[in-house]
């Protein structure tokens, strides 16, 4: 096993109940629940671990912590890659993502090479729907991100969604080897997605 | 610790044995408060404690890393193990109770938990959180050391930690703080008894309005830090300095030298800083501009020695970096400042894309200073223009109750600052 500050770190932020744990569980465990959900959780979770690197999926719950900003900003993790997570069924949750989106600009300075996707869950929830798939995409486009819509009840787009995160990071690899610049970070990246692939 | 495995496993099973499902999803609510505080027990404080803490306890004994000081990282985390475990274990006799496995006379799953969050828990977290930005920047100091370094990674790499690293332990006491509110209107939410639901609404409150005077003074105490970090990177140039026609003999000089007042932004809000570009005769000059709830500063980025490859570094990078900042012309009193929008007919023709400008008024409303200033972007210019008019409105509004109090606006003692 490598250190752990060489794994690649995914987080995944978004409100209570718009599924990132379920989009993770399917992800990873080809499951779903449909039982119980817990109101809060923040589990940490293993994903992807080959010889050499290992990919972490972290989970932060942001319900509720939409009122602290100073608070927030203080507890938001940090990661090479982010989810951010609404449910088609709730405009509310796509509302919340945003000051998130903000504190990852402010962290990261710019978003450009930073792999970042909006997913909109829940897809196959269409008679509750609330957030129409434009809204969605007009502000993956105001934030310069990927965006897509998913539903782990259903396994629809969440192997994709995976997928295409990885693929934004080969981008910006693929811009940076140009400048014939590759810092240890991204050439261990570029072994995790050699990695990847296989999945 | 043992028995509460012992208990999960046991209870995993039966935990919804009541048939009627609304009490079975109080059950269940009232089970995930239990079970999320054992995991920020066991999975969180512990594994801090006597993974990190413990082991650092140790070398120190052994005469290794004595200068780091264990409070300024872990602050009162001791204290937190002790009333999370003394909550877990009055919470596990109240649900032993609630299902009739123990008959016990103990509290109330009311009583608990406002005795609880009221006497201990809020008060103990905020302790902690009030320190945590300091602990990450001692943190962040120390990193480079080597024998610090092996330190941390030598406990990261314990099993305990599940590849979480010390700074994911770290702040996860500031998140369980968050989401007690959830947890408790969970409860609620499925409590079939009115009054109870109501009761438990008050505890979750009250958490919310202790999260929310932390909110106030966290902000507080951020702006403190970096008010008193700008301090000593601003440079206020004499005035004969300033102004080339202020020609002061050498012998005269100490006249005028005790006038400087260059503490003038201690205690002051910093509402919005960043890089804009001034437009100076033909040259267009980097400059750094600071918006104080009484005033603005325009200042000229001076680099240490040290050449910066980035541009676009943000405050706390340069001012790591060293990098002064000398205050260009005089402070701008907000109500003596006049916003001017450079629109896209006149920008075009002008070739000033996304700039505005500043005029400096004196107290006969002549103008004694103009600045043309250019943003990145469309977004950042209109950011800047809302935030000063923002300042200006908010500082005459001030003007117009009450006369200004001396220079120092008075801290109140938060709720939400």
């Amino acid at each position: 096993m490598p250190e752990q500050s060489n794994d690649y770190r995914v987080v995944v932020f978004g409100a209570g109940g718009v599924g990132k744990s379920s989009l993770v569980l399917r992800f990873v465990k080809g499951t779903f629940r449909d039982t119980y959900i817990p109101t809060v959780e923040d589990t940490y979770r293993q994903v992807i671990s080959c010889d050499k690197s290992v990919c972490t999926l972290q989970i932060t719950d942001t319900t509720g912590s939409h009122q602290f900003p100073a608070m927030q900003r203080l507890s938001i993790s940090k990661g090479h890659a982010f989810i951010l997570v609404y449910s088609i069924t709730s405009r509310q949750s796509l509302e919340e993502l945003k000051p998130i989106y903000q504190q990852i600009l402010a962290i990261k300075g710019s978003v450009e090479s930073i792999p970042i996707m909006l997913v909109g869950n829940k897809s196959d929830e269409t008679a509750q729907r609330e957030v129409e798939t434009k809204v969605g995409e007009t502000q993956a486009t105001s934030w310069k991100c990927a965006f897509m819509e998913t539903s782990a009840k259903t396994n629809s787009n969440v192997k994709e969604l995976f997928q295409e995160l990885l693929a934004l990071e080969k981008k910006r690899d693929m811009s940076l080897s140009i400048d014939g610049k590759r810092s240890g970070k991204q050439k261990r990246a570029d072994k995790l997605k050699g990695k990847c692939s296989v999945m | 610790m043992q028995l509460f495995f012992c208990f999960l496993q046991d209870q995993s099973l039966q935990v919804g044995v009541t048939s009627d499902p609304q009490g079975r999803k109080r059950q269940e609510a009232i089970w995930e408060l239990f079970t999320s505080e054992c995991v920020y027990f066991l999975d969180q404080l512990m594994v801090l404690k006597e993974v990190f803490s413990a082991t650092l306890m140790n070398l120190q004994q052994n005469n290794c890393l004595m200068d780091v000081d264990s409070w300024s990282l872990f602050a009162n985390l001791n204290e937190l193990c002790l009333i999370s475990f003394s909550f877990l274990n009055k919470l596990l006799r109240v649900i032993k109770n609630l299902l009739s496995i123990t008959q016990g006379d103990g509290p109330t799953l009311l009583e608990l938990l406002s005795k609880v969050f009221e006497e201990s828990i809020c008060h103990c977290l905020e302790k902690y959180c009030l320190n945590y930005s300091a602990a990450l920047l001692y943190l962040h100091n120390l990193m480079p050391r080597e024998d610090f370094g092996s330190y941390v990674k030598w406990c990261e790499r314990s099993e305990q930690c599940r590849r979480l690293q010390l700074r994911d332990l770290l702040v996860a006491p500031l998140q369980r703080l968050t989401r007690y509110p959830l947890l408790l209107r969970n409860i609620a939410k499925r409590c079939q008894v009115l009054e109870e639901s109501r009761e438990l609404q008050v505890i979750a409150d009250k958490v919310d309005t202790s999260i929310c005077d932390l909110e106030g003074k966290v902000k507080w105490l951020d702006n403190y830090q970096k008010v008193k970090q700008l301090r000593d990177a601003l440079v206020w140039l004499p005035v004969w300095e300033r102004d080339k026609r202020a020609f002061i003999p050498e012998s005269l000089k100490h006249l005028l030298k005790a006038v400087t007042l260059d503490n003038l932004i201690s205690h002051r809000s910093l509402l919005h800083e960043g890089k804009l570009v001034l437009t100076e005769n033909t040259k267009l000059i980097d400059v750094y501009l600071f918006l104080f709830d009484e005033f603005l500063l325009i200042t000229k980025i001076k680099r240490s020695k040290k050449v910066c490859t980035h541009l676009n570094l943000e405050l706390d990078q340069l001012l790591k970096e060293g990098c002064t900042f000398t205050v260009l012309d005089q402070p701008i009193s907000l109500d003596r400042l006049q916003l001017r929008n450079i629109d896209q007919l006149n920008a075009s023709t002008s070739g000033l894309p996304h700039s505005f400008i500043i005029m400096h008024h004196n107290r006969y409303q002549q103008c004694i200073g103009a600045f043309i200033l250019q943003a990145a972007s469309e977004s950042a210019k209109r950011e800047w223009m809302t935030k000063l008019e923002g300042a200006v409105a908010a500082l005459l509004k001030l003007d117009s109750q009450q006369p200004r109090v001396k220079s120092s606006s008075l801290w109140l003692e938060s709720s939400q600052i």
